[in-house]
């Protein structure tokens, strides 16, 4: 059955008020006939973990407690898995297939370089839903050889990249989006054509609530036109307003506004040297000028970042880059020129600059440490974080660590240099040396005496006995002593179990 | 340096955990005694974290090392102080028990919760070691002294931490403050120190996190084990190894001396607990003949009695004919089954049903004198009523006096490849695809080939250690759960025996032993058990006493039925007790039951014990006369006679034990506890030993002697009693009386019971149709809660009408108030159904979904738009929108059948096969039913709905596959090797072909697959689930 001109009006309800259809056929009849290309990519969440080779693959997500497979390759396919497995039945079927567990960050990421990528077509580009690109191309359509030359372009060139698309063009956002779903490259030029060609299409592929799929299962609805068939008011009542509102959007008889895409905030600029200099001294002020506009921008935003790049711009050469980064973000003017500051102190820059530029990382969300109601003087965290800062600018980003003491009983592995700031609480043991040998020396057994370079050892303490390690391949079983030696120096010994000789492993104060 | 032996201090271990104390001991209760005892302690205190839960096995083991075993327990309170607690004597072992008890009882499952107000009583005759840790309080100290007076003692736990120097004489200076002496003790984890991997292991698993996180949380050494007694004295001054012994000295308690103390109310006051019991017998046996007791049963009532009398079982006896009294006061169905229940004093109680006088079992088994074994008697009752039962107990004997006995979950393969895989640091992946490596082969050790399969390198470091630690891991308790049905009554407060503790149902309590653990100290239990089966037979009587107008109990049912044989024969036993397996059904052709006795072997010939020791066949041979009945002497035959030489039940392998082997009663059973755990721990080799030489002796082959050994073998834990088999044969005989001559009443009793049994509900309709039955679907207007029968005119047997139950998402709150509101008068529309029955719009799309609208509003699309368009519950009198019908197309039949299997499980369309058959057809696929009259060996497809996949531990990776089409049932063979080859056809189809060959044996019929294909896409979107490795 065709739908075209037996369809029923929306009529207005008493008591609402809703957009009146006539406006809407005027808003039509004014406004410039849109169009809109869908872009579907059905293997996005595959493409974002999984490699291309032809093994069995496929993508899990996890509630905690169970595994779902959500996609999976061709090759898995083959062999019985299907996406809403559980991950024990796939394995059951092919125990050597390669799970990746799915990254939405990724699949974001990827969609979002799409949608750049897709910006050649139109500058309205709408990511509508994670696997769906939507363009506006009405008035750039002709540019690329009309609807189908454009939908051919799109398609090659998304192939080209290594992505299976569908695009279909409709003159209503949804039904763009209906037929890409569907897996057809449909193009439909104005909006009279649509509910014949929507009718044909199967309910099941399009992504609506699981309530209503079962719903549509029950009343044996099994295309757009079965739906479409069935009394508006009926509908309503069973279905509530929403599954209307989205068949006056698709015919076009509702507005369907659609937000496109903005590009990540960065900031970006550049300030001219009134002289050329190779001294940085003098380019401070600029400098400083630069930071200002910077933390001004952020501000507005109500944004902070973490790094940026300076850039020193020179006449015969390629730009000097001098990157600097953060541990702790932030919008304070001094805080960057300082660490501009030092950073330049150890550079000799290779000719004379003309030019500034500053390029901001992405931009953060600001997110200011929770105010203290009385404040202490001294913020020690703050400060150690500036002054590590300031040490890593001059001294260079490897050469500064925190030492951290871990929960382990075996010496050599209860500390660690790490350059975050972690809290951990280590174990109560007996005394241990401040300092701890890297390698533990040999200590000589020379008649039923310890001996270490010519000094007789004393046994003051002990044993404290630690065998621990075996799980990660570096077990030992020692018994540790506390010593003096002749010298009046006090050492931390060990003698190993089973082999029975003996160490020094650290010194005391 | 050595000590010499004189030389050698006396040492007790005071504070010992075993792997009871779940995830932190690491030895089992056993290893520490016979440890212990090795290195020649003066005794071992076990000492479990509030619980005694290990306490008989190491009991057990003690007597057998002859080291003297003192009952004890780690106590934590709420504010951290910790102490153990050793009983002096029975009274300190009662106050201990109490006191653990009310620790669990105050907190969830498997944890408990002390405070020190709790120990205000001083807990009697207990002593008292102080856990003083790193840094003593002085003020538990002083309240410690003040509680326990000069009961307590500073234990003082030298670990080489380095500081023990220092510790010891910080624990010296508090002991002369406090004027509190000081005793050694080694806070012992594991029985020796290669256990250190294992213990660190454990606490990973406790912490739920990998060892590499948890470093710091581990022991600093191996030191928590059973140290040498040279090693202590280098260790400790010598006068706190002394103490040990002093205090060892104190602790007289020894599990021995729990007697059971029967509950008195089940004899009335100022009687005799003989002189009623025996009243009770024969006021039964009148009732059970009614002309008069032959001198043949009475003798063996009174042989019966006299024994009965002889080891006081009376109140036993007693207390289980209480039980099944009350359980027929409210005709709730029972019967009762173990050595025991077989007795003539059981038949003349009522508590079973098999009659001693007509049946030709031997009974000698009945409770056996030497052993001093307790008598053995399980009831089972409906599985929807037990509950009732249980509640009575409780009730009658109070929470203090009745709780259910413990079941030790232990680690299994699977579980225990999880948890180490995870304390390993493997992903959550690596783990999940080890443990499915171990999905069908529990049994058996994971092999390399499939680590490998499952993607991991056997020989890596990683998954060596894991296979290592996983080996030492298995048996390990894991935690207590409720046994099935295990009662235990006592007659003063239970607690004061062995602690109970909260299981994880609400309302119920367990104590902290299992049934071993009651077994071996010879303290009594009462089984309740569920059966789903008599709650099918007690539907089945009402519902033929209400059509035929009789009043038949269990009893009436006519006996040996020629009938009733030919049609298990026909191995036309779906919906049959314990016989309408794939298994059973294709053994009953070629054992050609003919009488009871058959049944009682049929029953126990189908098990993995019988199959595995390789019974199965010589019997059959004999039974067909193709292999002549021999015995090796008389002696033989006399216990093997009823199964012609085979031994076929758990009995006869003792006797066999006894009469050829010169065992004595006590080492029969212990040979028979040995077969039950050989499979898990090992052991039997002794007995093989023992076993050949006592029957080369009494001139036996070395041959027989072999085989007899290798059935014990096979045996193993799966060996079936006489007397259990001899119970469910009988509900079996029962149960077939009712297929074969009331089939409508058996499968709608069917039904109404479910889920039970072997098969579906659309098997058991299906079958029952294939036999004439009449069934009609689900119709708010005909349909009561539970399936009903119509009788229909001229017809001997009524229609069955589905119940609202059968319909998925009902509830049955909503049923019955359906019900009872068409009391009123037969629903006009959706409407008038809503309001009168109150429904919601979720209960009337279900109710639409499942046809049972249709009377109502036309087909199943019609009804669910209807009932979505109703806003219920309709305010009173408010008139319903009036609407246009809309245009929904009448479902298909294939969309008929599909909603009936999605709703109800159940079509009574056509078959989806039939819809397909023309197809199928094309394909010469033949039909169930058209196989019989090809000849064996020739080839042949088929194809059908899987209804179930198994794969038998004892049939070496065959798997099992049933096809069900609209004729009947094909049973499906699939090697191997095929298995493995089209693994993913195998597991996943619902619609399975099959090419392969048809295989005749002894009238019993399988096609052997070659090939298989899915046939998936043709069935659409029908739900369909098949029961699989059950």
């Amino acid at each position: 059955m065709a739908l075209p001109s037996s369809l029923p009006k929306p009529r207005p309800l008493a008591g609402l008020r809703l957009v009146a259809p006539c406006a809407a056929e005027q808003e039509s009849a004014t406004e410039p006939q849109r169009l809109w290309c869908a872009l579907h990519f059905p293997h996005l969440v595959l493409a974002a973990c999984a490699d291309t080779k032809d093994i069995p693959q496929a993508v899990i997500e996890t509630d905690g407690t169970h595994a779902q497979l959500v996609a999976c390759n061709a090759a898995a396919q083959r062999a019985g898995v299907q996406p809403g497995m559980r991950v024990a039945a796939a394995l059951a079927l092919i125990p050597e297939l390669a799970i990746h567990t799915r990254d939405m960050a990724r699949e974001a990421h990827l969609l979002d370089q799409l949608a750049a990528w897709s910006e050649k077509f139109t500058p309205t580009v709408c990511v509508s839903s994670p696997d769906m690109l939507l363009l506006e191309v009405a008035g750039s359509a002709h540019l690329f050889g009309g609807a189908q030359g454009l939908q051919q372009r799109a398609r090659e060139g998304l192939q080209a990249l290594g992505h299976a698309t569908c695009v279909a063009l409709a003159p209503t956002p949804v039904a763009a989006e209906w037929f890409a779903r569907s897996g057809r490259e449909t193009v439909v030029m104005h909006a009279a054509q649509l509910p014949a060609a929507l009718g044909a299409l199967p309910l099941a592929a399009l992504s609506w609530p699981a309530v209503w799929c079962a719903r549509f299962e029950q009343l044996g609805l099994r295309t757009v036109r079965d739906l479409f068939r069935l009394p508006r008011d009926g509908l309503a009542r069973r279905f509530g307003p929403e599954l209307l509102r989205t068949w006056d959007r698709v015919l076009g008889n509702l507005p369907d506004p659609r937000k496109p895409r903005q590009a990540p905030l960065r900031f970006s600029a550049r300030q001219e040297l009134p002289a050329e200099t190779a001294d940085t001294a003098q380019m401070l002020p600029y400098i400083s000028c630069l930071f200002e506009a910077l933390c001004a921008g952020l501000r507005r935003h109500d944004a902070t970042t973490g790094n940026v790049v300076l850039g020193f711009r020179h006449l015969k050469r390629a730009e000097t880059q001098l990157p600097l980064g953060l541990l702790a973000p932030t919008r304070d003017p001094a805080r960057w020129r300082q660490l501009a500051q030092q950073a330049l102190q150890k550079r000799v820059l290779p000719e004379a600059v003309t030019e500034l530029t500053l390029t901001s990382g992405a931009f953060l969300r600001h997110a200011p440490p929770p105010a203290d109601l009385f404040e202490r003087a001294g913020r020690s965290g703050e400060d150690l974080a500036a002054l590590m800062d300031k040490l890593r600018a001059r001294l260079g980003r490897r050469a500064i660590a925190r030492l951290r003491v871990l929960a382990d009983h075996r010496p050599e592995f209860a500390w660690q240099g790490s350059s975050r700031a972690q809290r951990s609480t280590p174990i109560m043991t007996a005394p241990r040396p401040l300092w701890l040998l890297e390698q533990a020396q040999c200590v000589r057994v020379h008649a039923q005496q310890l001996r270490l370079q010519g000094k007789t050892l004393t046994l003051l303490d002990g044993p404290e006995r630690i065998e621990s390690g075996w799980w990660d391949e570096r077990d030992l079983a020692r018994d540790y002593y506390t010593a003096r030696s002749t010298d009046g120096r006090r050492l931390w010994l060990y003698r190993e179990r089973g082999a029975g000789r003996w160490f020094v492993h650290g010194l005391f104060a | 340096m050595k000590h010499r032996g004189e030389a050698l201090p006396e040492y007790a271990e005071l504070h010992a955990l075993s792997n009871f104390s779940f995830l932190r001991g690491a030895s089992h209760p056993a290893e520490l005694v016979t440890q212990a005892a090795t290195l020649g302690y003066r005794a071992l205190a076990l000492t479990d974290e509030c619980s005694v839960a290990g306490l008989v096995r190491a009991h057990v083991a003690a007597k057998e090392a002859g080291l003297p075993l003192i009952a004890g327990s780690e106590i934590r309170l709420v504010d951290d102080t910790r102490l153990v607690l050793l009983a002096r004597n029975r009274r300190g072992y009662g106050s201990l028990c109490a006191l653990i008890t009310r620790g669990r009882r105050a907190a969830e499952k498997g944890d408990y919760r002390l405070t020190r107000d709790d120990l205000g009583n001083g807990v009697p005759e207990c002593l008292a070691l102080w856990l003083p840790g790193a840094y003593p309080a002085h003020a538990t100290g002083t309240w410690l002294r003040e509680v326990f007076g000069e009961r307590v003692r500073l234990a003082t736990e030298l670990l080489l931490t380095g500081q023990d120097r220092r510790y010891l004489t910080t624990l010296q200076r508090i002991g002369v403050e406090l004027d509190m002496p000081l005793v050694a003790s080694g806070d012992v984890h594991m029985h020796v120190p290669e256990r250190r991997r294992l213990q660190d292991t454990l606490t990973a698993i406790r912490l739920r996190r990998p060892l590499a996180e948890i470093r710091g949380a581990l022991f600093p050494n191996a030191e928590r084990h059973l140290r040498t007694r040279a090693r202590l004295a280098r260790i400790y001054p010598p006068e706190l190894l002394r103490e040990t012994c002093v205090i060892a000295g104190q602790c007289h308690f020894s599990p021995d001396e729990l007697r059971y103390e029967y509950p008195e109310e089940v004899v009335p006051a100022g009687r005799q607990a003989a002189a009623h019991l025996r009243a009770l017998v024969y006021e039964g046996a009148g009732r059970r003949w009614p002309g008069g007791i032959k001198d043949s049963v009475k003798a063996q009532i009174e042989k019966e009695l006299a024994l009965i009398g002889e080891l006081h079982y009376e109140h036993y006896f007693l207390t289980v004919h209480d039980i099944v009294r009350f359980a027929r006061s409210r005709e709730i169905l029972c019967q009762g089954r173990g050595s025991a229940a077989n007795s003539a004093v059981c038949f003349c109680l009522g508590i079973t049903e098999l009659d001693p006088a007509s049946s030709n079992l031997l009974f000698e088994r009945f409770i056996s004198r030497e052993r001093d074994e307790p008598p053995d008697i399980d009831v089972d009752f409906e599985h929807e009523r037990r509950e009732e039962v249980i509640q009575y107990l409780y009730r009658k004997y109070g929470r203090e006096r009745a709780a259910l006995a413990a079941t030790l979950i232990t680690y299994r393969p699977r579980s225990a490849v999880r948890d180490v895989g995870k304390a390993l640091g493997l992903n959550q992946l690596q783990v999940d695809r080890l443990a499915g490596a171990f999905q069908w082969w529990d049994d058996s050790e994971a092999n390399a080939a499939r680590i490998r399969e499952a993607g991991l390198d056997p020989d890596s470091p990683v998954i060596r250690r894991l296979m290592e630690l996983v080996n030492t891991l298995l048996g390990f308790p894991r935690h207590l759960s409720q046994h099935v049905g295990g009662f235990v009554l006592s007659r003063g407060p239970l607690c004061e025996m062995v602690p109970v503790e909260n299981a994880a149902m609400p309302e119920r309590t367990v104590i902290q032993w299992d049934k071993d653990d009651l077994d071996a100290i010879g303290l009594l239990k009462v089984d309740v058990l569920a059966l789903g089966m008599l709650s099918a037979l007690r539907r089945t009587l009402t519902l033929v006493n209400r059509l035929r107008h009789t009043s038949w109990t269990l009893a009436d049912v006519p006996q040996e039925d020629p009938d009733v044989y030919r049609m298990i024969r026909r191995a036309d036993t779906i919906g049959v007790f314990q016989i309408e397996s794939r298994a059973q059904m294709s053994m009953l052709p070629r054992l050609q039951p003919r009488c009871f006795y058959d049944l009682v072997i049929e029953v126990a010939i189908v098990r993995p014990g019988p199959i595995q020791g390789d019974m199965v066949h010589p019997y059959l041979a004999r039974r067909s006369g193709r292999e002549p009945v021999t015995y090796p002497s008389p002696e033989v035959k006399q216990v093997l006679e009823r199964t012609l030489g085979v031994p076929i039940f758990q009995e006869q392998v003792m006797q066999l034990a006894m009469v050829a082997a010169g065992f004595t009663p006590g080492e029969a059973d212990q040979l028979r506890r040995a077969m039950a755990a050989w499979r898990r721990k090992g052991g039997l080799e002794p007995f093989e030993r023992r076993l050949t030489e006592g029957m080369r002796e009494r001139g036996y082959s070395d041959e027989f002697a072999q085989q007899i050994f290798r059935q014990i073998q096979g045996f193993g834990e799966y060996g079936f009693p006489e007397s259990h088999s001899a119970s469910f044969a009988l509900l079996a005989y029962v149960s077939a009386w009712f297929k074969c001559h009331e089939p409508a009443a058996f499968t709608c009793a069917l039904l109404n019971s479910q889920p039970m049994g072997f098969y579906a509900p659309a098997q058991l309709v299906a079958d029952a149709r294939r036999h004439g039955v009449e069934v009609q679907p689900v119709d708010v207007n005909a349909s009561d809660w539970e399936c009903t029968l119509d009788a229909r005119e001229n017809e001997t047997q009524p229609a069955i009408r589905f119940g609202l139950l059968m319909i998925k998402g009902v509830s049955e709150t909503t049923g019955r108030r359906i019900v009872t509101a068409r009391r009123s008068g037969a629903f006009e529309s959706i409407a008038d159904l809503t309001q009168r029955a109150a429904l919601d719009r979720a209960a009337l799309q279900v109710l639409a979904a499942s046809g049972a609208l249709s009377g109502l509003a036309g087909h199943r699309r019609r009804a669910q738009w209807a009932a979505l368009g109703m806003e219920a519950p309709l305010p009173l009198g408010a008139m319903p929108v009036p609407e246009a019908l809309p245009l929904l197309a009448t479902p298909g039949e294939g969309d008929d059948i599909v909603a009936d299997y999605a709703s109800v499980g159940v079509t009574l369309g056509r078959h989806p096969l039939a819809l397909l058959r023309t197809r199928l057809a094309a394909q010469r696929v033949r039909s169930a039913e058209t196989l019989a009259t090809l000849r064996n060996g020739m080839p042949v497809r088929v194809a059908g709905l899987v209804t179930h996949r198994q794969r038998p531990g004892s049939a070496k990776g065959v798997t099992f596959v049933t096809l069900e089409d609209e004729t009947g049932q094909v049973n499906v063979v699939v090697w191997p090797a095929l298995a493995e080859r089209q693994r993913n056809v195998l597991l996943r189809s619902r619609l399975l072909g099959v090419t392969g060959t048809v295989q005749h044996e002894d009238g019993v019929l399988h096609v052997v697959a070659g090939k298989l294909t899915d046939h998936d896409h043709l069935l659409g979107r029908l739900q369909h689930h098949s029961r699989d490795f059950r």
